[in-house]
C-alpha cells in the first residue's frame, strides 16, 4: 500500500506541470486544436507554448502538424493514443490523491 | 481541478460557445416576424425576408472569420458531432410537427415554444454532461422562460401577443425564439471571452 506522499512523488512530471496538464486536458476533449486556440485557452505566450508542446511531442503524447489554411500557416495539434491513456491515468491518480488526502490525519 | 473542468468545458464545447453565430439568425427571425406581421395578401413583395436572409448569411460568414482569427479552431470528436446531429435531427422533426399542429389545431399552448424549451434543456444537458460544473446556467433559465411564454394562454393570459403588437401567437412565439437566440448568443460570447481573458491573466507570468 502506497502513502499519499509516495503517490504524489510517483506522478508523471512531464504532464503534471500545470501548463502541460492544461494543454493535454484540452486536447483530450477534442479531436485536434490549433496553436492559436491553445494559446488563448492556456494564456501562455507563444514561446512558452512552443516549448511545452515540444516537450509533449518528444514524450510521444501529442502530434504536431504544420500546414497552410487559406494561404496562412496553421499548426494543428492532436493528442496521441499514448497521450490519451497517460492523461486519463493521471486524472485517476489526482482523483485518488484528492480522496486520500481527505482521509489523511496529521 | 476547477480550472481543468473549465478547460475541458471550453475545449469540448468551443463551437457552442461561439454565441455571436446565433445572433444573425435571431435577428433574421425577428425581422421576418415584423414583416409577416404587416403582411397583406396576396403577398408579392419578398424584399424584406430575402434581404434579411442574405444579410444574416453575410454576417454569419464575417462572425465565423472573426472567431477563426481571434480564437483559433478546434475539431470536435466524432462522438460529439454524431450526438449533436442526432439531437438536431430529432429536434427539427419535432419542431416541424409542433409547427404543423400549432397552425392546424387551436391549442391553449404553443407546442413549437414547448419543443424549443425542451430542446434548449436537452442541449444544456448534452453540453454539460461530461463536465460536472455549473456552466451556462442561462440555458435552463431560457428554457423555463420559453416554456412560460408558451403556456401563457393556458394560465389565463390570452392574446398576450396582441399586447406586443403581433397578430398571431405563432408570430409571438417566433419573435420570442429570435430574441432568446440573440440574448443567449451574446451571453455565450461574453462567457467565452471572459473565460479566455481570465485564463490569460492567470498565466501571464507562467514559464
Amino acid at each position: 500500500m502506497t502513502t499519499p506522499f509516495e503517490e504524489l512523488a510517483g506522478l508523471d512530471r512531464l504532464i503534471h506541470e500545470p501548463a502541460r496538464l492544461s494543454i493535454l486536458t484540452a486536447l483530450a476533449s477534442c479531436k485536434s486544436a490549433d496553436y492559436l486556440f491553445l494559446r488563448r485557452l492556456t494564456g501562455l505566450t507563444g514561446g512558452n507554448l512552443s516549448s511545452h508542446l515540444s516537450k509533449l511531442e518528444e514524450g510521444g503524447l501529442i502530434q504536431i502538424e504544420k500546414r497552410f489554411v487559406d494561404k496562412r500557416p496553421n499548426t494543428q495539434v492532436q493528442i496521441t493514443e499514448k497521450g490519451r491513456i497517460t492523461i486519463e491515468r493521471h486524472w485517476i491518480q489526482l482523483e485518488n490523491l484528492r480522496k486520500d488526502s481527505q482521509m489523511w490525519k496529521p | 481541478m476547477q480550472n481543468l473542468k473549465e478547460i475541458r468545458f471550453v475545449a469540448t464545447n468551443f463551437s457552442n460557445l461561439q454565441g455571436l453565430r446565433a445572433v444573425p439568425l435571431g435577428l433574421c427571425l425577428v425581422l421576418v416576424c415584423f414583416w409577416a406581421n404587416g403582411l397583406q395578401y396576396p403577398v408579392r413583395d419578398f424584399f424584406v425576408p430575402v434581404v434579411g436572409m442574405v444579410g444574416s448569411l453575410m454576417l454569419l460568414f464575417a462572425i465565423d472569420r472573426y472567431y477563426l482569427h481571434a480564437f483559433g479552431r478546434v475539431q470536435r470528436t466524432p462522438e460529439s458531432l454524431r450526438l449533436e446531429w442526432l439531437i438536431s435531427a430529432v429536434g427539427g422533426i419535432l419542431a416541424l410537427g409542433a409547427f404543423w399542429l400549432d397552425i392546424s389545431v387551436k391549442l391553449p399552448v404553443s407546442l413549437l415554444g414547448l419543443v424549443c424549451a425542451a430542446g434548449t434543456l436537452v442541449d444544456y444537458i448534452r453540453i454539460t454532461w461530461l463536465v460536472k460544473g455549473r456552466f451556462l446556467l442561462y440555458y435552463p433559465l431560457v428554457a423555463v422562460l420559453m416554456a412560460g411564454v408558451s403556456v401563457l394562454p393556458l394560465l389565463g393570459v390570452s392574446n398576450w401577443w396582441k399586447a406586443c403588437g403581433l397578430e398571431t401567437q405563432m408570430l409571438g412565439i417566433a419573435m420570442a425564439i429570435g430574441i432568446f437566440m440573440i440574448i443567449t448568443g451574446i451571453w455565450g460570447h461574453i462567457f467565452l471571452v471572459h473565460t479566455l481573458q481570465s485564463r490569460g491573466r492567470q498565466n501571464d507570468h507562467a514559464i
